[in-house]
């Protein structure tokens, strides 16, 4: 029987297989999939979670790569990192603009309690940003978990 | 940062999976354990089973073939493929005359003996020694030593072809995940323009060969790991990095037969005294260099005229900066004694103070 697995869609990052590592380091098995895997293929394969990369390009450009759209129906969490969150604003009913103001390296992110994601964590963190779209217009029941933005502090 | 805990949508615009962000394993700790429950159970023998099954499927009743260098990387592969396959497995090594000490013994020795791998060895180590003949330029030599490579592994992926059952259908590489990655600086810029490197490459594209790599999404540390889960002897898995041109670049000037001898022992000598002084595993790479220059000294009663050796030994943590190593200076003098004493042709030992940049940790 296959093992309890995370899958990770590759959009081009190269942090991609960073991710990989981290989840290994976490004892979890993970394995990395093109973009336009199948949900039967990851069904197959013993999926528990699925992470959608981070990538070079916009999501707004054309032919930038997408997933497939079942992978939002098959009932298990997805996780966005950068462009993957992009991905998820555009694909499940929000917009994406490319930001005038972008934003690379150390940035701060304050946050209210409540979150699942950032359960144990302290507000505000220190985190590495790298991307220049952002989302304008969520996707209907998300609620984003930041009342308010600081700018990078660079 | 958006979260939808109904439908467990969950996205980030920052990169959690680096080292500079805060607390990022954290955030992955709790998509993995209380988001998608899962359990922390794998392990680095788990990515054997896993990698062996995946192999097998990609393979089918296909031929396989490796160049094997007797480094980590392609000794890793070589031991995780001849797992999953067997004999469907050819290995070949290429004896280009410019090997350290002992080295060819090595690997036959271990891949033939403890893995019964299918193991070619082609000598061509006179073909090397006569095209390098007066070739003084770093570059030239790298040009040469890469082009006769290919033409000779070329020939032995027909000869394969010829003896084997199946077709030779894969090219089988350790290449990984570069280590750079980790050495993302945080001013650096965008992930999409950090450089990635290629292993072999330059093969012909008529041979037509699919590439099998199987430790692309590891980095050099878990090869290591599966390397010793493997069965891979602690002193192999733990090798010191070793290029491509081999000694070749490690001899200024001229490379002939005697330089050859004179260096494979100095640098025996070398790693010998860091391995009995506990030092080796300490530094990222150490070597000795054949320098064509002559220098005076006085042996005995007699005078001699005779070539220098430098010592180099460095830190790093992922090759792209390094710093000479500060090894202790009864470890030097132990080196520097034993070879003077040992190695003849060399009546002078220094060693290289320099760091990485502006100097390269090899001198070609």
């Amino acid at each position: 029987m296959a093992p309890q697995s995370i899958a990770i869609l590759d959009f081009g990052s190269q942090l991609t297989k960073v991710i990989a590592r981290r989840i290994r380091e976490c004892n979890v098995h993970s394995r990395i999939y093109p973009f336009g895997v199948t949900p039967e293929t990851l069904r197959a394969d013993g999926v528990v979670g699925v992470i959608l990369s981070g990538g070079p390009d916009s999501v707004k450009a054309k032919g930038s790569p997408h997933p497939h759209p079942g992978i939002f129906e098959m009932g298990l969490p997805v996780l966005g990192i950068c462009y993957g969150v992009q991905l998820m604003g555009q694909m499940l009913g929000g917009n994406v603009a490319s930001s005038s103001h972008r934003e690379y390296g150390h940035g701060t992110l304050s946050f209210r309690k409540g979150s699942q994601l950032l359960q144990g964590l302290k507000s505000p963190l220190r985190i590495w940003n790298s991307h220049g779209d952002k989302i304008t217009r969520l996707p209907r029941a998300s609620r984003p978990w930041l009342p308010r933005r600081i700018p990078s502090a660079q | 940062m958006i979260e939808d805990p109904k439908r467990r949508f969950y996205g980030i615009q920052f990169h959690p999976e680096v080292a500079h962000s805060e607390r990022g394993i954290d955030i992955l700790r709790n998509f993995l354990f209380r988001i998608c429950a899962a359990k922390p159970t794998w392990k680095m023998d788990d990515y054997v089973a896993t990698a062996v099954r995946e192999i097998r499927e990609k393979v089918g009743k296909a031929q396989v073939i490796l160049g094997l260098s007797g480094g980590v990387d392609s000794s890793v592969a070589a031991a995780l493929i001849q797992r999953a396959i067997g004999k469907q497995l050819t290995c070949v090594f290429v004896d280009n005359g410019l090997l350290r000490l002992n080295e060819r013994a090595q690997v036959e020795q271990m891949f033939r003996g403890k893995f019964k791998v299918d193991l070619r060895v082609v000598d061509a180590s006179e073909t090397f020694l006569r095209k390098l003949k007066g070739v003084t330029d770093p570059e030239r030599k790298r040009k040469i030593i890469g082009h006769e490579f290919i033409k000779v592994f070329e020939r032995s992926i027909k000869e394969v072809q010829g003896k084997k059952k199946g077709k030779v259908e894969f090219l089988a590489q350790g290449t990984l995940y570069p280590d750079v990655i980790e050495s993302l600086s945080p001013n650096g810029g965008p992930a999409a323009t950090i450089k990635s490197h290629h292993n072999v490459g330059g093969l012909p594209k008529h041979m037509k060969l699919k590439l099998l790599e199987p430790l692309r999404e590891l980095f050099k540390d878990e090869v290591r790991a599966l390397g010793e889960a493997l069965g891979l002897p602690h002193d192999m898995v733990w090798r010191h990095p070793f290029p491509g041109p081999g000694l070749a670049v490690r001899i200024c000037g001229d490379i002939t037969k005697e330089r050859l001898e004179v260096l494979r022992k100095a640098d025996d000598i070398f790693i010998s005294e860091l391995r009995s002084s506990g030092q080796y595993a300490k530094v990222w790479q150490a070597f000795a260099v054949f320098l064509p220059v002559r220098s005076v000294g006085v042996m005995g009663d007699g005078r001699t005229y005779d070539n220098v050796c430098a010592l180099r030994a460095v830190t790093s943590s992922d090759a792209m900066t390094a710093d000479w190593a500060r090894l202790p200076y009864d470890v030097l003098q132990r080196a520097s004694t034993r070879i003077i004493n040992e190695v003849k042709g060399i009546n002078r030992v220094v060693y290289d103070v320099s760091s990485k940049p502006p100097a390269t940790i090899e001198w070609e």
